[in-house]
């Protein structure tokens, strides 16, 4: 069986970068991946997923719905957009900054609270972990390095089938070189706060 | 390839130090770039669109090592027609498109299909069938039939690159181009993939004249459309004996689906979720014209209840009734004909699975409602780049509409600032295809309409498809006022290079085309040119122009800030931006910075405006509008 992920978030915030980096060390791991990216148009803060399957065998370069393991939403109204996606014994893992839109700003539109936006997993029956993806950012002192947080929360909390050393491995190898270390620090980070939360 | 002009996808990496037979992530666009190179191409030619614009990137990257000529023309028929040229010449030719640039192209493919090529040619269009980022979702492969060409749909990233080497060797077996046709889920798929080696192929260029081919007079061409139908007849037999057409999942099952393209993946994810693989056999199609017609009906005959799933017109599904009925076969066909597919939109696998479900008449879970709900949340909708000179012109362009009066009409174009619709904004009034904000203008100012009429256009479409219609406006005496938006590069496909970028698709440096030289000489002699940036001389410029008798052009030049920092970035400089700051007393949070101009970098906290310094550029539009004189620089 597959292993299935979406993750989801605004231009600009690493989400397909995030997901090239897990197709890759599942690749390392001998896995097969079918995955799809779609970015919208060039500009920035638009919507932008991944949809990754990575397994022995695997169809198709978009999930059925109702089979992903993980939904990992870098921002959260993004995430939540993706909650029918989720498996029933899913989860999903969600840095809960929202990034609002500009017809947000201006009272056009109204952007759902965290709370109604919670409700949306727990109606599905799938659980919902959220963090401060900001807050870590800013212990690390680099706000370019949320999607080495958020893939080293995912490998604490979920069933990846890809080994801690080959992420590790394959974010060196990825990310630009002066960035090397700080990404690491951001994955070892993610990590230790996912092992560590209930 | 040039530090500015790399693609936005993170996976481009250099293939060559990768072992072939060992599998590599690949994306599908790059996949066909690949698939090229192996198959020894020499030139290649096409005009950036979403979801197509990687495969010419990343062989622009290859060009000069490989010794290939990689160009971005001014648009896709003069890329199809260099590419045409070459193959006429011997060498193999690939040309690069999206969906709608098959419709600027199709004048010269219809007819070169009866010289026929001598290289291989292939065009490679990427349809965006939902669509995602187009003004339409067209099947082109109604094309292929238009021209009596070979079609080839390849089903995954793999077959992408190695179909590639197939539709070069069928083009040159038949002597005709040969449309590849792919969707969003193929270019922009990652996948594992195996690389084969890269063929220097020994093929020297050499046109011998033949005019009563190549000369399309209409005797010529008599003669030529009864070769042309021969060729599809031994097209026919090639598809018959194609391996990519051949019965998957072959068992006793009495419900079979016949796929072609990514269609085919969705069918086979779908019957694997519902576990139903021994329930339902797959005929999988990648050569789609001619189809395999005696395959077919050999699948029909072994099938009472047939699903055809294709992207996105039932073509196949056409042409398989119409094999059913000349073979009086009875098998029911079902499809998008019958509802059974959905007709509008994106296959996915659910919606696969709707359709075989359906015929076996059980459920299918993603019916379920409660279970299946999609969520109902507010769309996030597209907006301009924080400091986005297309902003600031649209904000000028409104102030200069108000103070010439009138109600008037603003026609668009196609390229990054068709965001301005969206509010706040909400400045154009139209958008439909390259070049068209021109001539529209014209039409609505003989229809009558009054006020100011103001076509805007960006500088590649200018290039691409604008100057025929200013010409004409010219021409014709169309008083418009044409505001060009001039931001150096070809923008929302990526940032690729243009006639007015002064770089070439490898990075070389290129002449630069003037834009005002170019207008002049279309015969406009009211020619401004402005910085966006600079409102109150924009708005001058425009109100001047709007109340000039005749064509005018307001050419609003700003580079792109996001290109720009990006390459002064790569080239090692240290970016500063002029810091900007909100007096909070003055600040009354009236909101008619981010209502007027709609710069991400405008945020609000408690009622008021602030900036937010991790997205601002610094440009200063937000300082020259606000009312108050509340947003100033801070020292």
């Amino acid at each position: 069986m597959a292993f299935n992920i979406i993750i989801t978030g605004i231009g600009g915030q690493g989400v397909v970068s995030a997901g090239t980096m897990i197709a890759e060390a599942a690749l390392a791991e001998g896995l097969r991946i079918r995955s799809s990216d779609a970015t919208g148009l060039a500009q920035r803060g638009g919507s932008v997923h991944s949809q990754i399957k990575i397994g022995e065998q695997v169809s198709s370069a978009i999930l059925h719905t109702g089979t992903a393991d993980v939904v990992l939403g870098f921002e959260p109204l993004e995430a939540s957009r993706w909650a029918h996606m989720l498996k029933r014994d899913g989860v999903a893992i969600v840095n809960s900054n929202p990034v609002y839109p500009v017809t947000v700003k201006n009272g056009m539109l109204r952007y759902p609270d965290i709370e109604e936006q919670k409700k949306v997993f727990d109606e599905r029956g799938a659980r919902s972990i959220w963090l401060d993806g900001h807050a870590l950012t800013e212990k690390i002192g680099n706000m370019r390095v949320l999607n080495s947080i958020m893939i080293g929360f995912t490998a604490a909390k979920t069933k990846i089938p890809i080994g801690l050393d080959t992420l590790r491995r394959v974010i060196a190898e990825k990310v630009p070189s002066r960035t090397i270390e700080v990404n690491l620090k951001a994955f070892d980070m993610g990590y230790k706060v996912g092992s560590e939360e209930p | 390839m040039e530090a500015g002009t790399i693609d936005r996808y993170s996976g481009a990496f250099d293939l060559d130090t990768q072992k072939l037979s060992h599998p590599i992530l690949l994306m599908g666009n790059h996949a066909i770039a690949r698939g090229a190179l192996e198959a020894g191409v020499k030139v290649v030619a096409g005009y950036p669109g979403t979801p197509s614009s990687e495969i010419l990137t990343y062989l622009a990257g290859e060009a000069d090592r490989r010794g290939l000529h990689v160009e971005w023309s001014t648009n896709e028929k003069v890329a199809y027609e260099v590419a045409y040229g070459a193959a006429l010449a011997g060498v193999r030719a690939l040309m690069t498109t999206k969906h709608l640039g098959v419709n600027v192209l199709s004048d010269a493919l219809l007819v070169s299909a009866y010289t026929g090529v001598n290289g291989g040619l292939v065009v490679v269009t990427a349809d965006d069938i939902h669509p995602f980022s187009s003004q339409n979702a067209e099947d082109t492969r109604y094309y292929a039939r238009l021209a009596k060409i070979p079609c080839i749909e390849p089903t995954n990233v793999q077959e992408a690159k190695d179909m590639v080497s197939d539709a070069f060797t069928i083009s040159e077996e038949l002597q005709l181009p040969v449309l590849f046709r792919v969707t969003d889920r193929i270019c922009h798929a990652k996948s594992d993939a195996i690389l084969d080696e890269i063929n220097q192929l020994n093929m020297p260029p050499s046109f011998v004249k033949d005019d009563s081919r190549y000369v399309m007079v209409a005797p010529n061409a008599r003669r030529r459309v009864e070769w042309l139908n021969g060729q599809m007849d031994k097209a026919a037999a090639l598809s018959e004996n194609y391996p990519g057409n051949r019965v998957e999942a072959e068992n006793s099952a009495k419900v079979g689906v016949i796929a072609s393209g990514v269609t085919y993946e969705h069918t086979i994810e779908a019957l694997s979720v519902l576990g139903l693989r021994d329930d339902v056999s797959v005929l999988k199609l990648t050569f789609t014209n001619p189809l395999p017609k005696q395959m077919i009906a050999g699948f029909l005959r072994n099938h009472s209840e047939v699903l055809v799933v294709e992207e996105i017109e039932p073509i196949i599904e056409k042409e398989v009734n119409s094999v059913a009925h000349q073979l009086g076969v009875e098998t029911s066909i079902h499809g998008r004909l019958d509802g059974y597919i959905p007709r509008e939109h994106e296959l996915t696998p659910d919606r696969v699975g709707v359709g075989v479900t359906r015929i076996l008449k059980m459920d299918d879970p993603s019916l379920d409602e409660a279970e299946y709900k999609t969520p109902e949340l507010v769309r996030r909708i597209p907006n301009l780049c924080a400091g986005c000179p297309h902003a600031a012109s649209y904000y000028a362009l409104k102030q200069a509409m108000r103070r010439v009066g009138g109600r008037g009409a603003v026609t668009g174009d196609r390229g990054c600032y068709n965001q301005g619709t969206n509010p706040p904004l909400s400045a154009i009034d139209t958008c439909v295809c390259m070049g068209a904000s021109i001539s529209m203008a014209s039409g609505l100012r003989h229809a009558g309409v009054d006020g100011p009429i103001v076509a805007v256009i960006g500088d590649s479409t200018f290039f691409h498809n604008g100057i025929q219609p200013l010409v004409n406006a010219v021409h014709n005496t169309a008083d418009v006022t044409v505001m060009i938006l001039d931001n150096g590069w070809t923008g929302m496909t990526g940032h690729q290079p243009n006639p007015n970028t002064g770089l070439n698709a490898t990075g070389k440096t290129a002449p630069k085309v003037s834009i005002e030289d170019m207008v002049r000489a279309c015969g406009v002699e009211h020619v401004q040119v402005v910085s966006p940036y600079n409102v109150k001389e924009t708005i001058n410029a425009l109100v001047a122009t709007m109340n000039h008798k005749g064509p005018g052009v307001v050419i609003s030049r700003q580079v792109c800030p996001v290109q720009d920092n990006r390459v002064r970035r790569r080239a090692g400089e240290r970016l500063s931006f002029t810091r900007y700051a909100v007096d909070r007393d003055r600040c009354t949070g009236c909101l008619y910075c981010v209502n007027s101009v709609g710069c991400p970098a405008l945020d609000t906290v408690d009622g008021k405006i602030t900036i937010n310094n991790e997205q601002c550029i610094g440009c200063g539009v937000c300082a020259q509008v606000c009312p108050l004189k509340a947003i100033e620089v801070k020292q």
